[in-house]
């Protein structure tokens, strides 16, 4: 899901770029100590979870993992994106250093959303929280894709096309990744039902 | 709240899911690699998506000038990711761009430096005129010969790009996995003094 270099237009670039510095800002005033060195693991595990391919067909999809992020982090996951991005931009090739800031509000943006949406049934016990989780991490992927193809669509309406694949290429990821932010967070939810309250901590 | 305990419970739990799904780590994609290399009169490009895994099908090539930007040609690529053209005649100073758009937001390219195309027909230039001096029996031999070098040349120039196209590291995971948890602690070191 990261967008190459060379593709997108300089307006949609350049408006990429200000939401990301301005949500990456929002993020890192709101992280608290406490949980700095957490969102530091969990940016790890975005990092490294792009690189984690499930075969599908003739091509294969790779994990992007940012509902879960977004219901543990909150805007916090802006900055944990945006600095796992910038690094696979750096070490990996992974998209580029002009798209950084349109790849961060693709998956970043999601992430918010979803701890705004789901945020509040991920707290309560037993199968509503399964629920949210896999809604949170279902819809994230959703988000994206969308997020992605107004990104293309606006760079060049002849990409609509692209765009309608790409959303039906994404649909078995959806389902994937919400499972799998289920059972990382039920798991969670067993071993330390802290965590999923890091959200609700006083925020100013 | 034990929040002391976060780092150490999202170690334990993501941890061994990486490790699990470890394996499957070197098959990647999502960066289009692309290697143009001149053969026999004509240019080869291959396109893959990293370990030698071709791109789509019918994925668009675009052929440009390197100085102004004018399209030459373009094409799609066929079930290996690959795309032939003849070498065009340019001017000295001309250098050629290569990019392959596989559709999906995901871009690769490859430039053709005006050296590397002014050697080419130089060489084509003299194995021309030469060949009008030379006798038919003589011709044959020339051109098995290029043939034959050809066949033999071409492994390495897969070896090449196999080389160029693999990858990322676990040097640069691991580095990156640092430079993240690294950053985090900085992060808190700058907070806390506050």
């Amino acid at each position: 899901m990261h967008l190459s270099e060379g593709i997108l237009s300089l307006p949609i670039l350049a408006g990429g770029g200000v939401v990301a510095v301005l949500g990456t800002a929002v993020g890192l005033k709101r992280l608290d100590y406490d949980h700095i060195i957490g969102t530091a693991m969990l940016s790890s595990a975005f990092f490294v979870a792009s690189l984690i391919h499930v075969p599908l067909g003739p091509a294969s999809i790779h994990l992007v993992l940012n509902g879960l992020i977004g219901i543990l982090l909150g805007w916090a996951s802006v900055p944990a994106i945006g600095i796992a991005l910038l690094l696979q931009a750096f070490l990996f090739g992974y998209g580029g250093l002009t798209v950084l800031g349109v790849n961060i509000v693709i998956m970043a943006a999601p992430a918010v959303l979803v701890s705004l949406l789901f945020g509040r049934m991920i707290k309560k016990p037993g199968k509503q929280q399964m629920l949210g989780a896999f809604l949170a991490g279902a819809t994230a992927i959703l988000l994206s894709t969308i997020l992605l193809a107004l990104a293309m669509i606006g760079t060049d309406s002849s990409f609509i096309d692209t765009a309608r694949l790409l959303l039906i290429a994404q649909l078995p990821l959806m389902l994937i990744e919400g499972t799998i932010t289920m059972f990382v967070l039920s798991f969670l939810a067993r071993v330390q039902p802290e965590l999923l309250h890091l959200n609700s901590a006083p925020t100013p | 709240m034990k929040k002391s305990l976060f780092p150490i419970v999202i170690l334990r739990t993501l941890l061994p899911v990486l490790l699990i799904l470890g394996p499957a780590l070197p098959a990647l994609a999502h960066r289009i690699q692309v290697l143009a290399y001149p053969s026999g009169g004509e240019i080869i490009v291959e396109a893959t998506l990293g370990n030698e895994q071709p791109v789509t099908r019918g994925s668009e090539v675009t052929v440009t000038k390197s100085v102004n930007g004018d399209v030459l040609l373009r094409g799609e690529t066929d079930m290996q990711g690959r795309f032939t053209f003849p070498i065009p005649e340019l001017s000295p100073d001309t250098g050629l761009l290569i990019s392959v758009n596989s559709g999906m937001g995901h871009l690769g390219s490859s430039t053709l430096t005006p050296e590397e195309l002014v050697k080419l027909s130089e060489t084509r230039e003299a194995e021309e005129s030469k060949a009008s001096s030379l006798s038919p029996e003589e011709q044959r031999l020339s051109e098995l010969i290029s043939r034959a070098v050809a066949r033999e040349v071409e492994p390495l120039k897969h070896m090449l790009a196999k080389k160029m196209d693999s990858g990322p590291s676990m040097r640069d995971i691991i580095g990156g996995i640092g430079w993240l948890v690294g950053i985090g602690g900085l992060l808190a070191a700058l907070k806390k003094k506050r």
